[in-house]
């Protein structure tokens, strides 16, 4: 109903239907299961590299996936934050949006835009990545390599400073767009500096002009046409005039299409053969790129002049006098064709698959470790950790690689070490994000349908929501927890096997089972959940900040400032709760538990009491989240910082429970009792912004 | 049991300002200025003149300086990364070493292009203020 930015007001309560609460509950899910991926790809990248392969040596596809991973973190976060926010207004009345009662709908834009623009490199970051391992493969070699990575790291951040150029005719401050427009022009030069790669890469070669090369020369020729247009609007008057037209339409379809589904139909035609053994037809794919290219040319180039003539965007028609039913129609026409292309290279999948040529490992003659296993891959991959001295692993005894080194022989007894091992349960090699040296041995968990019936929880939960039914939801999100908890619980046979294991693996490599600290992924998995909650309330605080901003009055409607005695007094509890905490970590025994259970305990009860005045706090204020913007900002921080201090509460619970578990070693409980530590200090320092914040801000600066 | 003690590998902590430290002096930058720009622009902050230039521009500034200052140190030590001093041009001791140091060159020469260019934009994006010294 709203487009799929779906501004406020036509989103919001008074205008938009059930299908717009659908689609906000179903993208907040997908932004869920979007981030918590983002975290596990990201941390793999990190440390669960094969030995040897240093950051000098990481594909440019790694490097592309760890940029985007860890821009998926911020990004994804805000646009659920906001999602959240709007669907509030929707179904409980609060005024976030609501400009009536003191909300703003360009706050959404802002962050709608805050995640929509990174999304759109989130989409081409990969694909660059796709165009690097190709157009190296193809030319037998990769020029600017360092280059390369310099340009997806530039991106990765530059990125985030581009999203008031989707704002420009909204009315701010000049200064301020212009920044964005300075920003946006900065960008261009990542994206130069990745072209220029690639072409120096081809030039002077001879590469088989194979389906996946067309795609990628025809992604450079269409992309940098996408990124000319892309600096002309960066422009602020010039984006005054073609901003809502057809000009826009043009230029997104040459940077989307053509900056990544270009490349993702050259990243199936190579790889198809590695996953499904088979290749696909040259020939068919040759007239699959011919269509597609040629069809997209005619459907998106007149977009550009019918832009300028004056056709507007997100309007079902167009006026007759305006003279561009000529383009129309040739668009119209070419689309067609376009769709043709699509619909080859179904066709080649379909027939591949039935009656495609056996492929051989290595078809391509490419450089990397996918290619050194048979096509398609045995189900465990590779039967031990590959070894990697070189940034191009299978060029390397083919020809001279600058930074070939010699393996040290820690590293090489471990990787033989580790060949076919361990066979009672599945693991696999940690290493250091930099060096790539073996750190440890990570316990990975069996297939199992926990998760499946996790996810079918909420999915119940998000129906129930969806249709008003409340008193489902907190059952279905119980079952939800219940799962996960059991799923994650450690077994005493599991952890008996794996003491068993350090006896017998763990002395033939000199490698620990049991990790801590920067050695163990779960401390990278729990930095990755705190990034999130970081932007989560980072986003909160900036909402408050900015209805305060374009207030006449804050509190608004003359509602009393919070009082700073008593909640001075609780916040200092909950302060004072990292002490016994830290105590508790500092304490984690070798031998005795006592210590830290009462640690744990203490922190525990003195977070419960700061609960129970919160509660009682909140029930008796003057005002309901309804009242105004600032009413419902107050609550909605407080709520979230609630919930983040009752996750808080559970793990250490958790804790403790394992801690009083006399048959357990009590090394076993050395991560779990530092990742709860790293949880309760963060939820700790979210309490005392809140409190600067919500409580002491407006008193400093006045109404 | 062996429980493996944190950061295993040593000496790490100069390699990850070097390799970061541009892009967040960019990131505190970009927001910090917007928000001072578009924050301080609406609560009328540009009022406020001496020598003829606002508070709003004022405040750009210094932060525009702070955050040179915090890419340009970023870049130096990736510069020294790059370029290590004679203890670490000798024969390398072991693989493992020669290892080592073939990746802290490697991460200090990306460095000094990564912090180089979050430099250059840093600065190519201060120069809109320049247009708004005296009001927003």
């Amino acid at each position: 109903d709203a487009g799929w930015f779906s501004y406020t007001p036509l989103s919001g309560p008074q205008h938009a239907g059930i299908s717009q609460d659908f689609w906000l509950l179903g993208l907040a899910l997908v932004e869920i299961a979007g981030i918590t991926t983002a975290a596990e790809i990201a941390v793999t990248i990190l440390k669960c590299r094969a030995p040897g392969m240093t950051l000098t040596r990481m594909p440019l596809f790694a490097w592309a996936m760890l940029i985007t991973s860890l821009m998926i973190i911020f990004a994804f976060t805000t646009l659920l934050m906001a999602t959240v926010l709007l669907e509030l207004d929707r179904t409980l009345g609060t005024q976030f949006f609501n400009t009536a009662a003191g909300g703003s709908d360009l706050l959404w834009q802002h962050l709608f835009w805050f995640f929509g623009h990174p999304e759109v490199y989130i989409m081409f970051i990969p694909a660059t990545g796709i165009v690097s391992m190709i157009t190296a493969a193809f030319a037998g070699r990769l020029v600017g390599y360092t280059l390369i990575a310099v340009a997806i790291v530039l991106t990765g951040f530059l990125s985030f400073g581009l999203w008031v150029h989707h704002m420009y005719t909204t009315g701010l401050p000049e200064l301020a767009m212009h920044f964005f427009a300075a920003a946006s022009l900065m960008i261009a030069i990542a994206s130069g500096i990745q072209v220029f790669a690639w072409i120096a890469t081809l030039w002077g070669t001879r590469p088989a002009l194979k389906t996946p090369l067309l795609f990628i020369l025809g992604f450079l020729f269409l992309f940098v046409l996408g990124g000319f247009t892309g600096v002309m609007v960066a422009v602020v008057p010039f984006d005054w005039q073609v901003h809502d037209t057809f000009f826009l339409v043009a230029h997104f379809h040459y940077v989307l299409i053509g900056g990544v589904v270009f490349p993702i139909f050259a990243g199936l035609h190579y790889w198809m053969p590695k996953i499904t053994g088979r290749m696909l037809s040259d020939r068919l794919g040759v007239w699959s790129f011919w269509f597609t290219f040629i069809g997209f040319n005619g459907t998106f180039f007149p977009m550009h002049l019918m832009g300028f003539f004056g056709q507007p965007r997100r309007v079902y028609t167009y006026a007759a006098e305006l003279g561009i039913g000529g383009y129309n129609m040739l668009a119209t026409v070419a689309a067609f064709i376009f769709a043709m292309g699509t619909l080859l290279f179904l066709v080649n999948l379909a027939l591949s698959l039935r009656r495609g040529q056996q492929a051989d490992d290595n078809p391509w003659d490419g450089d990397t470790l996918e290619w050194a296993v048979a096509s398609p891959p045995p189900v465990y991959g590779h039967l031990g950790p590959p070894l990697v001295i070189a940034r191009h692993p299978l060029w390397q005894a083919q020809r001279h690689e600058a930074d070939s080194a010699a393996p040290d022989e820690r590293t090489q007894h471990i990787v033989a070490a580790l060949h076919g091992q361990p066979t009672q349960w599945r693991g696999t090699l940690i290493t250091d994000v930099l060096y790539a040296q073996p750190q440890a041995i990570q316990w990975l968990p069996k297939p199992t349908y926990a998760p499946l019936i996790a996810a079918l929880g909420v999915l119940v939960g998000a129906v129930a929501t969806l249709y008003q039914y409340y008193l489902v939801l907190p059952f279905a999100l119980l079952l939800t927890a219940v799962i996960v908890v059991a799923w994650l619980w450690p077994r005493d046979s599991r952890l008996a096997m794996l003491d068993e294991s350090e006896q017998t693996l763990g002395a033939a490599t000199g490698l620990p089972v049991f990790a801590t600290g920067t050695a163990s992924v779960g401390w990278w998995g729990m930095v990755a959940l705190l990034g999130v909650l970081a932007t989560a309330f980072a986003v909160l605080f900036y909402a408050y900040l900015y209805l305060w901003l374009f207030s006449e009055q804050w509190p608004q409607d003359n509602l009393p400032r919070p009082g700073l005695a008593w909640s001075g007094a609780a916040f200092g509890v909950l302060v004072f709760s990292s002490v016994p905490q830290w105590w508790a970590r500092r304490r984690h025994p070798r031998e005795h538990r006592r210590p830290a259970i009462m640690g744990l305990t203490s922190a525990t009860l003195l977070a419960a009491l700061f609960l129970v005045w919160q509660v009682v706090e909140y029930a008796n204020l003057p005002f309901k989240p309804q009242t105004n913007a600032y009413a419902s900002m107050v609550f909605v921080t407080h709520f979230a910082l609630s919930v983040t201090l009752l996750t808080a509460l559970a793990l250490n619970i958790a804790a403790i429970v394992r801690l009083r578990h006399k048959y357990e070693p009590v090394e076993h409980t050395g991560l779990q009792c530092q990742l709860t530590s790293m949880f309760w200090h963060f939820t700790v320092v979210v309490a005392v912004l809140v409190y600067a914040v919500i409580y002491a801000l407006p008193y400093l600066i006045g109404t | 049991m062996m429980i493996l003690p944190d950061n295993t590998v040593p000496g790490q902590r100069h390699i990850w300002f070097a390799l970061l430290g541009g892009g967040v002096a960019w990131a505190l930058h970009f927001l910090l200025a917007y928000g001072i720009s578009e924050f301080g622009c609406e609560a009328g902050a540009d009022a406020w003149v001496w020598l003829n230039v606002s508070a709003v521009a004022w405040m750009i500034l210094a932060l525009t300086v702070l955050m040179l200052t915090l890419a340009v140190a970023a870049t130096f030590v990736a510069w020294r990364l790059a370029h290590p001093g004679e203890a670490e041009r000798g024969p390398d001791a072991s693989p493992a070493e020669a290892h080592h140091r073939m990746t802290r060159r490697f991460a200090g020469g990306l460095a000094i292009w990564l912090n180089g260019l979050f430099t250059f934009v840093i600065a190519f994006q201060t120069i809109p203020l320049f247009f708004y010294l005296g009001r927003c």
